[in-house]
């Protein structure tokens, strides 16, 4: 089983944003980092078939999943950044909908969508209206809805948003144990979520897949990079405004430790750390504001 | 596809909105005609005031007086005795060149309760309408009939035709020689003698018909998120994203909005038709069209007519129905889609045509206009295309199939091609 995107560009207006992005996907978990606005979302549309590319395609096993239609739609499930849902369902009611719609079984339906209820927790409430669900049981309604028909492909984008961090770890544990063989594709910026689970991490910025690799390769590329120094609270402030400042800790006794993503020591004293994929996140987008180009 | 339909019909009620204005609107027809059987008005032949079900059984009774076949003789008759009673006191000479107000307060000064109770009665004036010039009395028509005229009664309903297709809507309307040649031959097709008789209940569906137009903006308020509400509500990534989004989804979205709109429609139908005939009764159904007026150029029963109305209003839904949900599939805002629909029901109905006949055809094409007894069997509104003509009874059943033809592939279309941004 293969996912190919080929050269893939979307162009709103004179704004790019997915730029030529190729890339080959075999089963594994593909965390997609990226900040706000890296042309992540349109992506994950693009692969979901709910937004055609300017230009490029995608494929999978080999065939345009535009040709291929329903046959590639009912091997993908998905849940999009901003998941809608009908206030007046009842949880069960809108698993059975999104079965039918996956062309599942009437009675298949019901029990796998009960599985599922039960699996992300919401086996109590399957009668209840959503409209009375908390953000976080909604979105643990959308990640059911996205497993329904035990898919293929699975996109989850921004999965974890309004997810406290017990949910966000059983969530985790849910990806892991379902995604054997089959195709993750996971996007977020929170870099945790992807951490432990993602085979390999994309990062997109601008448009692009800037980065690309398994989680300790890519962490790899900031080795040397990230900074511990202990200085006092006024140089820890000047520090946070100068550099790219991953933590601080405020002592009592008036000084800090600061964690610091630079490529130069950041002050004498400073001593290098084992760096983490947020180090990475935070190295990649400290500039974003200036468009500055990555090393 | 049937549980999709079933869950598309859910979606489609689950709506507050959808529960209160559908629920609404049928009370509000309950509400109508439960008043238009209240406020039913006549008089006895007693000179009282009846009301409600006393007045429905006291016109019955007074239409049932002049049941029968109109022969020839029978109208010679009836207008050689109307003539006798009303001229019995007052010289048919003197009643000529009065006003309508003049010739009134001489014949009630002139004749005692009982008589002018039948001097006024209205199956004279009926008789005498394809006479009656614009403002006359009864009476007065009555003085320029004498029994040969009388005779030429169906000569004169002809008459009546060509008068109205000379005065062409009153100047606003040059009718076309094979528009002329259509509405002729329409008449001619009325087969003659015609019967008269009490068909209340069919009059007073027809005179209601005008309040589907209700049922008609519920069926738009209740569609109009049918494919918008997705986009706003953003589940539409899901739903296109998964197997049957595209297929499947879209044709339960449309069967389900049809069904919607054909059982609603027939609720608001047989709450008018139920009301209607059960307090004013079904007789008559057999009944000529033109018991309503003798203008009208149509060889239909009452109970055709009747149908044919309902069916144009079904029809009419369907229609509405389609463009709702095309505006759905095109437009984000709800507002949007139903302020488009509601104008078009309503606003339609208050433009005025202004003496203008070609303005004046078109705004009959839309509900408000043409859902009225007078305008689609008696106004004679015809539409001419190359050699054919059409009248309006067609006009509308062509515009609205092909409006529901026509918008419902382009809304499954869009749906189908929308893209999630």
């Amino acid at each position: 089983m293969e996912l190919t995107i080929d050269r893939l560009s979307k162009q709103f207006g004179s704004k790019i944003a997915v730029d030529r992005v190729s890339a080959t996907l075999e089963p594994g978990v593909y965390g997609l980092l990226g900040a706000n606005g890296a042309g992540k979302t349109t992506l994950m549309r693009m692969v979901c078939d709910v937004l055609r590319p300017t230009s490029g395609e995608i494929r999978f096993d080999g065939r345009d999943v535009r040709a291929l239609g329903d046959g590639y739609r009912a091997r993908l499930g998905y849940l999009p950044q901003d998941f809608g849902y009908y206030p007046d369902f009842t949880a069960l009611d809108f698993m059975c909908y999104l079965a039918a719609l996956k062309g599942i079984d009437r009675r298949a339906a019901r029990r796998r969508s009960l599985e599922l209820l039960e699996t992300v927790g919401l086996a109590d409430v399957a009668g209840r209206k959503i409209r009375t669900f908390s953000g976080g049981m909604k979105q643990r309604l959308g990640i059911a809805q996205a497993v329904l028909n035990d898919p293929a492909v699975l996109v989850l984008d921004e999965p974890t948003a309004g997810l406290d961090p017990k949910e966000r770890v059983r969530f985790r544990n849910l990806i892991a144990s379902f995604a054997q063989d089959k195709i993750v594709i996971l996007s977020t910026h929170i870099v945790s979520d992807v951490e432990y689970i993602a085979d390999e991490i994309l990062v997109m910025r601008a448009g692009a897949f800037v980065m690309r690799g398994a989680p300790t390769e890519v962490v790899a590329t900031v080795a040397g990079k990230v900074w511990e120094c202990h200085v006092d609270a006024r140089q820890a402030d000047q520090l946070a405004a100068a550099s790219c400042v991953s933590n601080v800790h405020y002592a009592a006794d008036g000084h800090a430790v600061v964690r610091v993503v630079a490529d130069e020591r950041p002050a004498p004293g400073a001593h290098p750390l084992e760096p983490t994929l947020e180090d990475l996140y935070l190295y990649v987008f400290r500039n974003e504001e200036q468009g500055a180009v990555l090393p | 596809m049937f549980d999709l339909m079933k869950f598309e019909f859910k979606k489609l009620l689950a709506r507050r909105t959808s529960q209160v204005v559908s629920a609404g609107i049928l009370i509000l027809l309950c509400g109508i005609m439960a008043l238009n059987v209240v406020q039913t008005k006549t008089e006895s032949s007693l000179g009282e005031v009846l009301g409600g079900t006393a007045a429905i059984a006291e016109r019955k009774a007074q239409d049932d007086a002049h049941e029968g076949v109109l022969t020839v003789e029978r109208v010679r008759d009836e207008i050689a005795a109307y003539r006798q009673l009303s001229f019995s006191k007052v010289d048919p000479s003197e009643v000529e060149g009065l006003s309508d107000s003049a010739a009134y307060e001489l014949m009630v000064e002139a004749y005692d309760t009982e008589e002018i109770e039948t001097i006024y009665d209205p199956y004279y004036a009926y008789l005498l309408s394809p006479w009656k010039a614009p403002g006359q009395e009864p009476c007065q028509t009555a003085a320029q009939v004498d029994d040969a005229t009388a005779e030429g009664f169906y000569e004169a309903v002809a008459d009546e035709l060509q008068r109205a297709l000379d005065d062409g809507m009153g100047g606003t309307w040059e009718y076309s020689d094979a528009e002329r040649a259509y509405w002729t031959a329409k008449e001619d097709a009325v087969s003659e003698p015609l019967s008269y008789g009490y068909a209340g209940g069919w009059i007073d569906v027809l005179d209601c018909a005008g309040f589907l137009v209700f049922p008609l903006v519920a069926i738009c308020v209740v569609l109009t998120p049918v494919f918008s509400g997705e986009y706003q509500d953003r589940t539409d990534a899901v739903l296109l994203s998964s197997r049957y989004g595209r297929s499947k989804l879209v044709a339960a979205k449309v069967v389900a909005s049809l069904l919607f709109a054909t059982v609603y429609y027939a609720l608001a139908v047989l709450v008018i038709v139920g009301v209607a005939l059960a307090f004013f009764g079904a007789e008559g159904a057999g009944l000529p069209v033109q018991v309503m007026s003798l203008d009208m150029p149509y060889g239909l029963t009452m109970a055709e007519a009747t149908f044919l109305t309902l069916g144009l209003g079904f029809l009419m839904a369907l229609g509405f129905a389609g463009l709702t949900l095309l505006l759905s599939s095109k437009l984000r805002s709800q507002v949007a889609v139903f302020a488009a629909c509601a104008a078009l029901v309503f606003l339609t109905g208050l433009i005025p045509a202004g003496g203008n006949g070609a303005l004046l055809h078109a705004l009959c094409l839309f509900p408000v206009n043409a859902l009225n007894a007078q305008t689609l069997f008696a106004m004679l509104v015809s539409y001419q295309v190359g050699p054919f003509v059409v009248d309006l009874i067609g006009a509308l059943a062509c515009l609205y199939a092909l409006v529901l033809v026509a918008c419902v592939p382009i809304a499954a279309l869009a749906f189908r091609r929308h893209q999630v941004v």
